[in-house]
């Protein structure tokens, strides 16, 4: 994908992912300025136990920056079925974040698959944001690292995806890990 | 798949840059109550596009630019006729009857002037119609940013245009004493002082040049700076232009002893001055065809924008958004372009919400 920066203005892109139901959705909604584009349709019966209704192809928010940068944020559909849609939303992405509903134990087994299908994707930084978790314990923390098989370096934080500011504190940690990467790894010329 | 929606929930801006980013193929359909306009996108990039549909706005833009003969056109002409879906451009190529570097040139800057003009719109419909084909493809591709940075960018300017070309049915008029002792003109302004006839609208000259609005206003805007033409409503004082000099003749007359009849700002008073009355035009007031002629092909309006509502915006189905990325296997690196600066204003911008 080409740099996005032309002349005036500059678009910059995150990617949303994580298992089915975990909060995407709800995440972007509470931080977008615009009225989020919501893809979703009805699900199957064997689904429809968690969730009314799920995203099948992408949800779409935006947040200006300032006059001439946008940052723009795609959420990508939870279910394995609609994988193929991961590399294309994530072509060009500044980086991810992995969400996961920390209240349900498959959510975090499945965030495993997805985080290795887009670690094998992309070389960009991520963060794990646990939703409906009230504060990080150590404990949790830890067993998260583990089924992920994430190290210390990957930010692990608590998120409220209904809750603006703990929504602004998932993406500052993942600005400030994009930071670290690029001190640690120069942009090649 | 079907995308639509509102321009009062979504701006133009963000539908491009969704298109853009995943990589769509189809028409994007514009509409509000004066008009409809259509950008074609090819995996995400612009290949065409128009401002108004009721229009052949390429062909116009083509024959404008003096780059058809009557021959060339009626075949091409003919050749749409006879093969629905193929555009006039497309039938200009095939036929040979002109080079497609030059189609290319005239191609983007019809879809600049397209995206330009629909950013004006802040009411309306939209609906993206999945593999619609552009029907004059000739293999452009532009950039969404670039070409909404190139809209903003006019935008900014138009303002200051428009204080001078102040609106679509202003008159313009030529000047009689330029302000200027010696005046060049570029090829562009002597094709458009070559349509002006005292008469015709801004709007008219648009669509008579096909050269866009943005374009066409702005070159006026130069000759107004120079003052070789005047752009006002039909009727106002015109102290550099013929009804003025008319004006002042007949004031004049009373110390040549011949008669005048009253002074007026039509186009009767042209035979002011010659001592008989004043007679009725011999020639019969000329029909503005290109403003009221419907155009022989107009483009339908897609399924989709006829369920467009009013509020948000929604999509169906996901078929379409399954072509992969070029080059699987490599993975997705860190755009190069991200810099700490800019990283700074992200973590600024996201402080601050």
């Amino acid at each position: 994908m080409p740099p996005r920066k032309k002349h005036h203005g500059t678009a910059v892109k995150i990617v949303v992912t994580g298992p089915f139901a975990a909060g995407k959705t709800t995440l972007i909604r509470t931080i977008s300025e615009i009225t989020v584009l919501s893809t979703e349709k009805d699900i199957t019966d064997s689904t429809r136990a968690r969730k009314n209704e799920t995203t099948v192809a992408m949800d779409f928010g935006r947040i200006t920056i300032d006059r001439d940068l946008v940052l723009y944020l795609f959420g990508t559909p939870g279910q394995e079925r609609f994988d193929f849609m991961w590399e294309i939303l994530g072509e060009g992405m500044l980086g991810y974040i992995v969400l996961i509903d920390v209240s349900r134990e498959d959510s975090i087994a499945e965030a495993r698959g997805i985080l290795d299908a887009f670690r094998r994707m992309a070389n960009v930084p991520f963060v794990v944001a646990l939703n409906r978790s009230s504060g990080l314990e150590q404990a949790e923390e830890a067993r998260v690292r583990e089924v992920l098989d994430i190290d210390e370096m990957i930010p692990v934080v608590p998120c409220d995806a209904v809750d603006r500011e703990s929504v602004k504190a998932v993406l500052l940690a993942l600005l400030y890990s994009v930071v670290d990467s690029l001190d640690a790894q120069p942009a090649r010329a | 798949m079907n995308l639509e929606g509102s321009l009062e929930a979504f701006s133009l801006p963000d539908i491009f840059q969704l298109l853009s980013f995943t990589k769509k193929t189809g028409a994007l359909h514009i509409s509000r109550p004066t008009g409809r306009g259509v950008v074609y996108f090819t995996t995400g990039a612009v290949t065409g596009g128009t401002s108004d549909t009721s229009r052949q706005s390429l062909g116009r833009r083509l024959v404008g630019a003096g780059l058809v003969d009557d021959d060339a056109l009626g075949s091409a002409v003919e050749a749409v006729r006879a093969a629905p879906g193929t555009g006039l451009a497309q039938a200009l190529r095939d036929s040979g009857a002109l080079d497609e570097g030059v189609l290319h040139e005239h191609v983007v800057e019809q879809a600049t002037d397209a995206v330009f003009d629909l950013l004006r719109w802040t009411q309306g419909e939209f609906a993206f119609v999945v593999d619609e084909p552009n029907p004059d493809d000739l293999a452009v591709s532009l950039v969404v940013e670039e070409l909404v940075t190139e809209g903003r960018a006019r935008l900014e300017k138009w303002e200051t245009l428009t204080k001078k070309v102040p609106a679509p049915d202003a008159v313009v008029t030529f000047a009689l004493a330029p302000s200027t002792a010696e005046t060049r003109l570029s090829a562009e302004e002597w094709g458009l002082l070559a349509v002006v006839d005292g008469e015709r609208t801004v709007s008219q000259l648009v669509a008579l040049t096909g050269r866009g609005e943005f374009a066409t206003v702005q070159t006026l805007a130069s000759l107004v700076d120079r003052g070789l033409i005047a752009v006002g409503s039909r009727g106002d004082d015109e102290e550099g232009g013929v009804a003025g000099l008319l004006r002042r003749q007949a004031v004049l007359s009373a110390l040549e002893g011949r008669p005048e009849p009253p002074p007026t700002r039509s186009r009767a008073a042209d035979s002011a001055g010659t001592g008989t009355a004043v007679a009725p035009p011999v020639v019969p007031a000329r029909p503005e065809p290109i403003v009221t002629r419907q155009p022989d092909f107009p483009e339908e309006l897609p399924a989709g924008m006829a369920r467009a509502s009013g509020g948000g915006m929604r999509t169906e189905g996901s078929a379409a958004i399954a072509e992969p990325r070029a080059g699987v296997g490599l993975p997705i690196e860190r755009d190069p372009s991200v810099n700490k600066s800019l990283l700074l204003r992200l973590i600024a911008g996201v402080r601050g919400l």
